[in-house]
């Protein structure tokens, strides 16, 4: 039986994960069509004469019927060739290989932080303000958190380069030059997470705290830290890890704007750059990339959650 | 914000003939001072290319200097100056290069008058598809000849054109070894060491992250400026890319060691000696018209009005507050440019009300012109101010050069900027006199200027310096008088070293081989 | 926990009270963005339009906020800015709740099969950076706040999608929902009339949250330069814009800055505050003061414990085993709740070693509290004090050793099912106290629990251990949870109403392993129940409680034979007759 509800739930993720796959490489491939303004004329160079731009048409296979360049990009994908670069002819897959590894390393430093901090700072201040005990920190905290989630991440960023870089000089400004070049980066793409992923766990361990499962451990008299972090945390995983999927999606959004600030050489400053420079083929490489990596990711996390809590191998989804 | 500013200029660059660039240029070195051999620097987008023929951004100007020699330079003050070719004859229609003995390839190859013929040859020829052929050449048939025995390169035009020699002395016409010409790909990529004429050669490309260049050790063919450019060149540069936003920073903590800076930044590095800042000139700015029937600055009158209520000074200090206000397409640097504060209009505001008032007049700015569109806010106030009904649209520059190009109905009036490699007045006067961009040439504002087209071809065919000086002066009298377009200001890069570190801008332009140390 | 509303007479008070704090700081603060929203583009629309020619300057009583490179007045464009700012984000979450909500509840009109590919498909849009998306859709329309607001409001839809999708669920299976279709309702009506009205609230609080990340999203967007473009501007252009300068002229981007807190804030907070109103585990948390504590009474002195433990309360003295050392004993007991009223009243009573007390009472009665009090656990939102109370030869209300005491005090807890951690394996729970108060290894731990599993006759003893609480039985896990106070030697066991929850014939089972245990021990046990029938069986002596006072004391016998003379407790005994009485073997001989 238990074999068989495996079986079940693998064949729907896989179902799953090839229906995501084929809409992205359909929305990836729409976006070059949809984006106003003539390709072949932009590549060409304003100067380019009618002839150059119609041979520079043919050259990127612009003119063929629309299901052909659908069939030579699908066909493309699977076997791993984005085409070149309009803008530096240089494959795309090799422009993104020499990016990915920059904004995976800053988000996945970011989701740890963000896990290991905010699952911290929720439950501390759960158990502070537990029985009304502390509301000026209950007000603190819902009044910090609120601010920095209000805050655009640019700001941010800057604050932190303003603080750290430029006034107190102990990290670097910007760039992605040394180990130390990693810190301020994480800590501006994990700020916005950690506010939203502490209130959850805030919210989630208030709940959890007044459990009697707790009563039980604090029966034990064990200590404050024990209880928290081996009988409360395990019961936050579930929410925790679902929330997190989405926040590292949004940590790959705010890897646009935080590599801008700190001049990070990874796929988001990538991106804006190839939308305005009007580099198709890098702009939906990398939305094509991605997107894989939040499909993949939000696959990933299903599993993950269906180990640890089982009861989501029928239901699918918790609700977040 | 600021982040597009940089990318979009980049584009801008790409896709016209001309466009502005702000950000420059480096040096660098750790600690500054006595054993650094490396100095930092930083651009603002990968080089689209390594071929110089190919080049089309800020970035692939900087590589193709620095990788490649030109046959001609540019002194401090901008004069022609000898690089590989040691001297030079221009006629209307040739031009005659002696060149220098000793230049060497990468691959150790001699550079002779056939090697630089080659990748004359192949900068002229059409199938090229360069950008720039015809801004060196003019429009007519190259043939480039070289005689080893008499040790001189032969350019012969089938049509007259005056600005060769300036032409020649862009990055992008930097001569390429035949190790590049036999194999294009290798040479696109950077990655035939062997192509190289210049001083640094490409080691390394870590595309969005970085590019390292390292100094030929054979390498010893530095121009000679009037005044002798004190210091060591790096024996390594590193260019981190897209760092723009972050150089300001960046120097103060000394992660970077030169690099351009945005002139409301320059403060910063006011009150510190530890920092030179030098102003590198990149184009012009100024506003175009859309001449076409049915807008409303086909008319001479509408156009006055507006030059009447445009403060062109208070406009700079908007856009650029570091560049001199000027007269024409070009500054006392450029070769045969009128300074004639009379053929400007006065500020009239009454008067332009009269005109202008109720009339409905349509804005395309770049945000990138001035601090957040500043240049077109500035605009659209002022002729908000006299009465006419505005509407604007401030966006990116590709989406801006695309509307002006490509789309000539929507758009009245516009504030331009050009990235004038060339140096010359044909390079922004030919956007707004002369030959239609619909049919084939490069003015884009539909303007019917006779006199001042003619006197512009003129000047492009003239046979000496001083029959093209005559021939522009009357191309900028004819097209200043109705007022065709309103010249506003120079477009300028300040570039900031820190201590130990210096470049030069030789012909007002960045150069990156002039980055020395100590 | 009852939440007290004090009597003041305030109408805004009242308001806030109902409301909470949150949600009313929400509101009021999104109330002030309306209004300024409204009237600052008429008051101050000229200052913050008007070009002049005081540029840049700083902080000043005609600037406020200094002004820009044109001469602008910051102040006044921040108050401005609120317009388009609010127009734009409400645009834009208006764009994803009804796009979002529309397809999700449209959804269910479509075969099972194709509504599962398309919510699957839909979760990984929202795990999609939205971002990105609207990033796409801004280049693919064009930059400008009408783009901006379709991308971000476009990149919201999934979100609301799965979220009424997942609402729709329960609803559609629900029987009334069966009915309607019987009655031949379509089902697009029976979405309409059924589902539509019980997403109300959760899709308010999502609102709420949409609108906060809608607004840093359009700022992002501005940022990028594919947002709301100049000479229009809404607080993400303006701190865009004034961003270049954070580093020569940092005032520009104070007045965007702040307001972007507020605002978003005030959407936060209400989101917050729906979500707080909506929780009832939540919901009451709003009285502050500091529960949970046990405190010495201030006008009794300090007893010591030897004498205390000498001189027991008269009322109880003459019932208690003379001979046998007093194992807890409490003197006094006050409990209160937060609001001060009193729960617990004057209780004082003695257990002897190797004696089982009855606490017996209805629920409300006090006797939880009693008991929790006197293992040193006072819970939260009430606050105890004692002139005395000695467990197992701690003195509570003096500093003692958690050690010790978790050794020595052992507990048992009414509902199995929860007072184990679902998260955790048995084995792992219940050698909290012997690894860490005991120092034993893991192992050894693990080795001695499965040894007092075989001693009480666990079925596969060595494996239970390994096991999740989800996979045992009721009575498994409370006889698991008395294995443990065997592991630690305990010199007394307080059992909260063990068998409550238990089947009746476990609960005997249950019962015989309590007098085992405590037997074999030679430990004490508090033992509290409503049950009469179960006390009568186990307890040497019983103490009956009603309203926080102890009224009436009777040992075992007296207890079977019906003694009892307080109306309460026999009206207790009544009660419990007509329940089968657990069957006198188990009791203690």
């Amino acid at each position: 039986m238990i074999a068989n509800e495996w079986t079940v739930f693998a064949m729907r993720k896989a179902a799953e994960l090839i229906a995501a796959f084929f809409a992205l490489i359909i929305l990836t491939f729409a976006i070059v069509h949809l984006i106003p303004g003539d390709a072949a004329r932009v590549v060409a160079g304003i100067d380019a004469t009618p002839d150059q731009v119609a041979q520079t048409r043919t050259d990127l296979g612009l003119d063929q019927p629309i299901l052909t360049q659908f069939w030579s990009y699908f066909s493309g994908v699977l076997t791993g060739d984005l085409g070149d670069s309009f803008r530096t002819h240089q494959p795309v897959v090799d422009a993104i290989a020499s990016r990915l590894p920059f904004t995976l390393s800053i988000a996945a430093l970011g989701i740890v932080i963000t896990l290991v901090v905010s699952l911290a700072l929720g439950l501390t201040v759960a158990g502070l303000t537990r029985g009304n005990r502390n509301q000026w920190l209950d007000t603190a905290f819902g009044w910090s958190t609120a601010v920095v989630l209000a805050l655009p991440v640019y700001v941010i960023g800057a604050i932190l380069i303003v603080v750290f870089a430029v006034s107190l000089g102990v990290l670097p400004a910007a760039g992605a030059s040394s180990l130390v070049s990693y810190v301020l980066p994480t800590l501006a793409i994990a700020s916005g997470p950690i506010a939203s992923m502490s209130r959850l766990v805030r919210r989630e361990a208030a709940v959890v705290l007044e459990q009697d499962y707790m009563r039980t451990a604090r029966g034990w008299r064990i200590s404050r830290l024990r209880q928290h972090v081996k009988h409360a945390t395990p019961n936050l995983l579930s929410s925790t890890l679902t929330l997190s999927g989405l926040i590292l999606a949004s940590m790959i959004g705010g890897a646009i704007i935080v590599e801008a600030v700190f001049a990070w050489p990874g796929l988001g400053r990538a991106v804006v750059d190839s939308i305005i420079d009007r580099d198709y083929p890098l702009t939906r490489g990398i939305i094509l990339t991605i997107g894989g990596i939040a499909i993949v990711l939000n696959i990933a996390i299903d599993i993950v959650l269906a180990i640890v809590d089982p009861r989501t191998l029928h239901s699918g989804k918790v609700l977040v | 914000m600021v982040g597009l500013k940089r990318f979009a200029i980049v584009t801008c660059a790409s896709v016209t003939t001309g466009a502005l660039m702000i950000s420059g240029c480096t040096t660098g070195g750790n600690a500054a001072g006595q054993g650094v051999d490396t100095i930092r620097g930083a651009w603002m987008e990968d080089p689209t290319t390594f071929d110089p023929a190919l080049s089309e951004t800020t970035d692939d100007y900087r590589a193709m200097r620095l990788a490649y020699d030109t046959v001609i330079r540019r002194d401090l003050d901008g004069d022609l100056i000898p690089g590989i070719a040691k001297s030079w004859e221009q006629s209307a229609d040739q031009v005659t290069l002696t060149i220098d003995q000793g230049h060497v390839c990468g691959d150790g190859t001699p550079i002779t008058p056939e090697t630089v013929a080659h990748s004359l040859s192949y900068l002229a020829d059409p199938e090229t598809e360069s950008l720039h052929t015809t801004g060196i050449f003019g429009y007519g048939d190259v043939k480039v000849s070289p005689d080893n025995a008499a040790g001189t390169v032969t350019i012969d035009l089938s049509e007259p054109h005056s600005e060769v020699l300036p032409g020649l002395a862009m990055p992008q016409a930097g001569i390429v070894c035949p190790a590049g010409l036999d194999d294009k790909e290798a040479l696109a990529e950077g990655s035939e060491p062997g192509a190289f004429s210049g001083p640094y050669a490409l080691t390394d490309a870590d595309s969005g992250v970085r590019y390292t260049f390292e100094l030929r050790d054979d390498y010893d063919d530095w121009p000679e400026y009037s005044e002798p450019n004190e210091g060591t060149p790096a024996r390594i540069l590193e260019f981190v890319v897209g760092a723009d936003d972050a150089v300001a920073n960046q120097l103060l903590t000394g992660e970077v060691d030169v690099a351009p800076v945005d002139s409301e930044e320059l403060s910063r590095f006011g009150g510190e000696d530890s920092f030179d800042v030098v102003t590198a000139v990149t184009g012009e700015y100024y506003i175009m018209f859309n001449h076409n029937e049915g807008h409303p600055f086909a008319d001479e009158t509408a156009r006055r009005a507006a030059a009447q209520v445009i403060d062109r000074t208070a406009l700079r200090d908007v856009i650029d507050p570091e560049g001199d206000v000027i007269q024409t397409l070009g500054d006392e640097n450029t070769k045969c440019a009128v300074d004639d504060e009379s053929l400007m209009v006065d500020q009239d505001p009454e008067a332009a009300a009269k005109v202008l008032d109720g009339v409905s007049v349509r804005i395309v700015g770049a945000n990138a012109i001035g601090q957040n569109g500043g240049g077109s806010i500035y605009i659209q106030e002022r002729l908000a101010n006299a009465g006419a009904d505005v509407d604007l649209t401030n966006t990116d520059i590709g989406s801006w050069v695309a509307q002006v190009y490509d789309e000539p109905d929507t758009w009245d009036i516009t504030l331009y900027a050009t990235v004038n490699n060339l140096g010359t007045l044909s390079w922004g006067l030919s956007t707004v006199i002369g030959d239609w961009y619909s049919e084939g040439g490069r003015n884009v504002t539909f303007s019917e200027n006779s006199t001042a087209s003619e006197a512009l071809a003129g000047a492009l065919s003239a046979g000496s310096e001083d029959e093209m000086c005559d021939e522009y002066t009357q191309a900028q009298e004819a097209a200043l008088g109705s007022t065709d377009f309103i010249p506003v200001s120079m477009v300028t890069q300040s570039i900031v070293s820190r201590g130990g570190f210096s470049v030069m801008t030789p012909g007002g332009r960045e150069d990156y081989t002039t980055l020395r140390v100590g | 926990m009852t939440a007290v509303i004090s009597p003041v007479t305030s109408r805004s008070r009242t308001v806030r009270r109902r409301l909470g704090p949150m949600l009313s700081t929400g509101l009021v603060l999104m109330t002030g963005m309306v209004l300024l929203a409204v009237v600052a583009p008429h008051f101050f629309g000229e200052d913050a339009s008007a070009l002049t020619d005081e540029r840049r300057q700083g902080m000043s009583p005609g600037h406020l906020l200094g002004t820009d490179e044109f001469g602008r007045d910051l102040f006044a464009r921040a108050l401005v800015g609120t317009r388009l700012t609010l127009l734009l984000t409400s645009a834009a979450t208006a764009i994803s709740v009804i796009c979002g909500v529309t397809f999700g509840v449209l959804v269910w009109m479509m075969p099972a099969r194709v509504r599962d590919l398309v919510l699957g498909a839909n979760s990984v849009a929202v795990a999609f950076p939205g971002l990105v998306l609207a990033l796409v859709v801004a280049a693919i329309l064009g930059p400008g706040a009408l783009s901006a607001t379709i991308a971000v409001g476009v990149a919201g839809i999934p979100a609301f999608i799965r979220l009424s999708a997942n609402m729709a669920a329960p609803i559609m299976v629900r029987d009334f929902v069966s009915t309607a279709r019987l009655l031949g309702v379509t089902r697009l009506k029976t979405l309409i009339r059924h589902v539509l009205p019980n997403l109300g609230e959760p899709m308010l609080i999502l609102s709420a949250n949409s609108f906060a990340v809608t607004l840093t999203e359009l700022s992002g967007l501005s940022f990028i330069g594919l947002g709301v473009q100049n000479p229009e501007y809404d607080f993400g252009r303006l701190l865009a814009d004034g961003l270049p300068n954070a580093y020569t002229q940092p005032i520009q981007i104070i007045g965007p800055s702040i307001m972007l807190v507020l605002m978003g804030g005030a959407a936060m907070f209400i989101g917050d505050g729906l979500a707080a109103r909506s929780s009832p585990r939540l919901r009451g948390l709003t009285r502050a003061r500091r529960t949970g504590i046990l405190t010495r009474d201030a006008d009794s002195p300090a007893p010591t414990a030897s004498q205390d433990a000498a001189q027991p309360a008269s009322s109880i003295r003459a019932h208690a085993t003379s001979a046998s050392p007093i194992c807890l004993s409490v003197r006094d007991l006050n409990i209160t709740d937060g609001s001060g009223e009193t729960l617990v009243d004057g209780v004082s009573f003695d257990v002897a070693q190797g004696e089982i007390l009855g606490l017996v009472g209805e629920s409300g009665s006090g006797k939880s509290l009693t008991a929790m009090t006197a293992a040193g656990l006072v819970p939260e939102g009430v606050n105890a004090s004692a002139s005395m109370i000695t467990t197992a030869g701690h003195d509570l209300l003096g500093p003692t050793s958690a050690a010790e005491l978790a050794r020595d005090v052992s507990l048992v807890y009414q509902d199995p099912m929860s007072t184990f951690n679902p998260a955790l394996r048995i084995g792992s729970q219940l050698t909290e106290v012997s690894r860490v108060h005991m120092g034993q290894s893991r192992t050894e731990a693990q080795t001695a629990l499965a040894e007092k599993f075989r001693h009480l006759r666990i079925s596969e003893p060595d494996e239970c251990g390994r096991r999740y609480p989800h996979e045992l039985s009721g009575g498994m896990l409370q006889r698991a949870m008395i294995a443990s106070a065997l592991l630690t030697d305990a010199k007394l066991i307080i059992a909260d109403e063990p068998t409550t929850a238990l089947d009746v014939t476990v609960q005997a089972e249950v019962l015989r392993q309590f007098a085992e245990a405590s037997d074999s021990l030679g430990a004490s046990v508090l033992f509290i129940s409503h049950d009469l029938g179960v006390v009568e069986s186990l307890c040497d002596r019983v103490i009956v409680m009603r309203c926080g006072e102890i009224v009436e004391e009777l040992s075992g016998d007296q207890l079977s034979a019906g003694r009892a003379i307080h109306p309460y407790t026999r009206s207790l005994l009544n009660a419990a007759a007509y329940l089968d009485p657990t069957d006198k073997m188990v009791r203690k001989e």
